[in-house]
């Protein structure tokens, strides 16, 4: 499987996605850059992908809580059926 | 020109979280936020009437919330005290610090940069909109909240397989419209 990303730009691009979240292995992070080394396509994308990353990290987004929406949709529920 | 429907039952997931960073930069406090957001949302509902369809939803809702807001800053500045500006620098001790410790940025980031990175938030959450919605939810949990892996796939029960299929479409979809309307 390892050695499947060297040649195959899905599982490369599935690594990248991962290495952004600090999720892939030493090993996968060493067979995505083997790709990418030979394949512009997938350098790019890795680049565009960092980008994106520091962009949302850059960005000042604040969630509304998770268990406060689920009372807003209950209370909404309960005046659409009023 | 394609009318606009209504869909309450989909504010929370669609808009929720876009209103509250429209809110948080004009009141600066997370719990008004969330009751003007819930007003809006229920002042929404009762006048949905009057929605022409001539505005997308999230327009309508934002007009509804902005003049929330000005309510929000008409009573407080209406209590007498209640907006005036305090500086706690009071004791002997901190005398003549004030000065340096007000100027010196902790987090060197300037007002401008602060407004442009919240900017920058609302326009994310704009595009995540495209998204279906329980793929936009599923992304921020995982980008913005840093939820595991493990716990989001039980929330939503999903295999981890499924959720970087979903990360990977929507972070391709977030590139592209970034692309064309913010970069």
């Amino acid at each position: 499987m390892k050695l499947g990303i060297v040649f195959k730009c899905n599982k490369a691009a599935h690594i990248c996605d991962k290495s952004q979240y600090a999720e892939s292995t030493l090993a996968e992070r060493f067979f995505m850059r083997m790709h990418q080394w030979m394949c512009s396509i997938c350098r790019d994308h890795s680049n565009e992908n960092s980008k994106l990353t520091e962009t949302l990290h850059k960005a000042d987004i604040q969630l509304y809580p998770q268990e406060k929406k689920e009372i807003l949709r209950q209370r909404i529920q309960q005046e659409i059926w009023k | 020109m394609t009318m606009e429907l209504l869909h309450p039952d989909k504010w929370v997931d669609r808009y929720a979280d876009y209103l509250y960073n429209y809110t948080i930069v004009r009141v600066n406090d997370h719990v008004i936020a969330q009751d003007l957001i819930s007003e809006t949302f229920l002042a929404g509902l009762k006048s949905k009437g009057n929605f022409k369809g001539d505005a997308t939803e999230r327009t309508w809702l934002i007009s509804i919330l902005k003049r929330k807001i000005i309510d929000h800053y008409r009573k407080s500045n209406s209590k007498k005290g209640r907006a005036e500006v305090r500086i706690n620098y009071s004791d002997d001790e901190a005398e003549g610090d004030w000065l340096e410790e007000r100027v010196k940025d902790p987090f060197d980031k300037t007002a401008e940069d602060n407004f442009v990175n919240k900017e920058l938030g609302l326009a994310i959450l704009k595009c995540l909109d495209g998204l279906d919605p329980r793929q936009a939810e599923i992304f921020k949990l995982k980008t913005i909240e840093n939820y595991d892996t493990e716990a989001i796939c039980n929330e939503f029960n999903i295999t981890p397989s499924n959720l970087w299929v979903i990360v990977h479409r929507a972070r391709r979809a977030l590139v592209q419209c970034l692309e064309k309307n913010w970069f």
